[in-house]
């Protein structure tokens, strides 16, 4: 009795809350959602984000770095491929092993590619330090750097970013000076792990395991 | 501008990215969330979880066991005109079953289960369980959820996935599958198993980070991403891809800080693993799987492990003789020896489960070919202290076939029911203080001996 008492009251509160929530318009409470790309309602269940699958993942890291991890098919199936004999399902839980995994697979593509294009004099041939002028002594406060983040984030994320002020490059600039400035010598020593670390970071970020 | 081209171009220039926002959406839901909260706030209790925390191993076993050498066997001594036991193509030692006690009563298991023996004493089988399949990837699929899936598609939870909602207590990797499928649809995303192919995989999921920059710039590097954002978020109506990798992040930071990974190393030279080296077949496959799967619990590292102690039990031809009981030996050996050692810190199972399964059985009748094809009447044993000692339900005593039992005392009964894995599972989600309703049949309540409700 008193359980549909308070389930009555429950549904009661419920609609009217509904009413008054439905009536609450973008328009009436001058706000609208600035991170919206389409309104959510419209986002049906189906094209909610998922999380790459195993090969999917392989594919964009090998074509984002230049370099195909070499323990990728060891860890394939923890990584969620199927076998199509036991497992018939994509794994695609966004759990510690992926993270974990995904993370070594970064740090090993990014310090090869990283290398790689320290080596190589043709700035068009270069996948991480493609618009760095000389990659020789790599300087965290090289005049292109902003240049080089924003072909990174078009690069890893598909997004292309104006200007050196854009928020999606602040964590990346961060990453590249914080502690150092530009007229200090030590800057160079570890220029070439920061590199590798923002590489690192743009296959690591959600942009880039989603869709 | 249509609305559409603007939230296009506003995805291309970022503008839509500058921070969190409190929407329309969120705030119906949290309203009708609060009402259905406050509405349904006197059946809480019965919802509520166990905060023992209790730990779960479901041991399974791949390729569809044969049940007459394990846990439904026959007596040799009589005659049986739907089966034939093939007693003259077995080794002496995989002849005759063994009279057990359970709960004050004699029952026969299999010639291959003599480890499983000392732990007679926590075991309950179920007999006679109607898979309603031949089929492998579609049995799987059901025994791992105890729900028919859809074709071969599982529609429920893995029942570790289950095990780990209800009593996880945030431990770092509160589901583990090694070598098996698991399946979350219901739970947040923390219950969702972490999978290993190998349990040797398990030094390369919570050890060192491979290829690890300075610990300044994988500070830096830990920074900036805690600082970035997704700019596709908006659009995930669950958790934000973000929070869950940040959480993944942080839960592998406090198991590197933890060193724990030393648990793991079966070949090292101390007191603890001489121990495991002593108890399980460390050299195996099957040992290895076990001994992984009794150290996530024993370190606390997880809740519940859904581990696949062997395969190769799918024995079509003139192998099944041979193959069949050595193989059911060697996962039973391993499973009797996880049994001790998980005993050594839970003597009576107050907060241990485990539950052993295949996802068939293996036909009564001998084939052509000399072996056993795909049968429906399969069996699970469960070793814990939620539900009472003994045999609940029974296949065909003369063909192995599927009858009805009594749902109050699991003896045959024509008007009764026919045991379904959906049975099984709710008796022991609700046993284990979960919900059994997701399974849509009543759990068998007279076989319970205790709910893990708080």
């Amino acid at each position: 009795m008193i359980w549909s008492k308070r389930m009555a009251t429950g549904v009661a509160f419920a609609i009217v809350s509904s009413l008054v929530a439905m009536g609450c318009s973008e328009g009436s409470s001058g706000y609208e959602d600035p991170r919206r790309i389409v309104d959510a309602e419209q986002v049906p269940e189906t094209k909610r984000i998922r999380r790459l699958t195993a090969d999917q993942f392989f594919a964009s890291l090998e074509i984002a770095t230049g370099q195909r991890w070499d323990d990728q098919e060891q860890f394939a199936a923890t990584l969620g491929r199927p076998d199509f004999a036991e497992v018939t399902v994509e794994g695609r839980e966004m759990s510690v092993g992926f993270a974990k995994l995904a993370g070594d697979a970064a740090r090993e593509t990014c310090r090869r590619a990283v290398e790689q294009d320290r080596n190589t004099a043709d700035a068009a041939a270069r996948t991480i330090l493609r618009r760095i002028g000389s990659t020789e002594q790599l300087d965290p406060f090289d005049a292109n750097v902003g240049d080089n983040l924003r072909y990174l984030v078009l690069r890893f994320h598909g997004v292309y970013a104006t200007d050196d002020a854009d928020r999606r490059l602040q964590p990346w600039f961060t990453l590249l000076q914080d502690g150092l400035s530009a007229t200090d010598e030590g800057r160079f020593a570890e220029a070439e792990d920061r590199w590798v670390a923002v590489c690192t970071g743009l296959a690591l970020h959600p942009d880039f395991l989603t869709y | 501008m249509s609305k559409r081209y603007r939230n296009k171009l506003d995805s291309l220039t970022g503008a839509h990215c500058r921070g969190p926002h409190l929407g329309r959406r969120a705030l119906l839901q949290g309203v009708l969330g609060g009402a259905a909260m406050y509405a349904l706030a006197p059946i809480r209790p019965l919802l509520a979880q166990d905060t023992s925390g209790h730990r779960f191993v479901a041991c399974f076993l791949d390729g569809g066991w044969d049940v007459l050498l394990a846990a439904d066997p026959r007596d040799p001594s009589g005659s049986y005109e739907g089966i034939d036991l093939g007693i003259e193509r077995l080794a002496p030692e995989f002849q005759d079953p063994r009279p057990v006690s359970m709960g004050g009563t004699e029952h026969l298991w299999g010639p291959t289960m003599l480890a499983l023996e000392p732990h007679a004493d926590l075991a309950t089988f179920f007999r006679g369980i109607n898979m309603n399949t031949v089929s492998h990837d579609t049995a799987k699929s059901y025994s791992h959820t105890g729900r028919q899936p859809a074709g071969a598609l599982a529609r429920g939870d893995s029942i570790g996935t289950v095990a780990a909602s209800v009593h996880d207590k945030g431990s770092l990797l509160p589901n583990a599958a090694i070598s098996v499928p698991s399946f979350n649809r219901g739970f947040d995303n923390r219950f969702s198993a972490i999978r290993m192919n190998d349990p040797r995989e398990i030094s390369d999921l919570i050890g060192p980070t491979r290829n690890a920059l300075s610990d300044g710039v994988e500070g830096l590097l830990h920074q900036a991403l805690e600082d970035a954002y997704s700019c596709v978020s908006p659009a995930y109506s669950g958790r934000l891809p973000e929070d869950e990798l940040r959480i993944s992040r942080d839960r592998i930071k406090r198991l590197q800080e933890q060193d724990v990974i030393a648990r793991f190393d079966f070949n090292a030279d101390t007191p603890e693993m001489d121990e495991i080296r002593s108890l399980y077949p460390i050299n195996t496959g099957t040992g290895r799987s076990v001994a992984t799967a009794a150290q996530l619990l024993r370190t606390e590292l997880s809740t519940a492990v859904t581990t696949r102690v062997r395969g190769g039990f799918d024995t079509h031809a003139g192998e099944w003789a041979a193959d069949q009981p050595q193989r059911l030996v060697e996962a039973f050996d391993a499973i009797g020896a996880m049994l001790t050692h998980l005993r050594n810190d839970d003597p009576s199972f107050e907060r241990t489960t485990v539950m052993v399964y295949s996802e068939f059985a293996r036909t009564p009748k001998i084939n052509g070919d000399g072996g056993r094809d795909h049968w429906f009447a399969d069996s699970v044993m469960i070793f814990g202290s939620t539900l009472k000692t003994g045999v609940f339900g029974a296949s065909n005593e003369q063909d192995l076939g599927l009858i009805s039992v009594d749902p109050t005392t699991g003896r045959p009964d024509e008007g009764g029911v026919q045991l379904r894995p959906e049975h099984v599972m709710a008796t022991l989600v609700q046993s284990l203080g979960g919900d059994p309703s997701p399974y849509r049949e009543d759990p068998l309540t007279a076989l319970i001996e205790k709910e893990l409700t708080p």
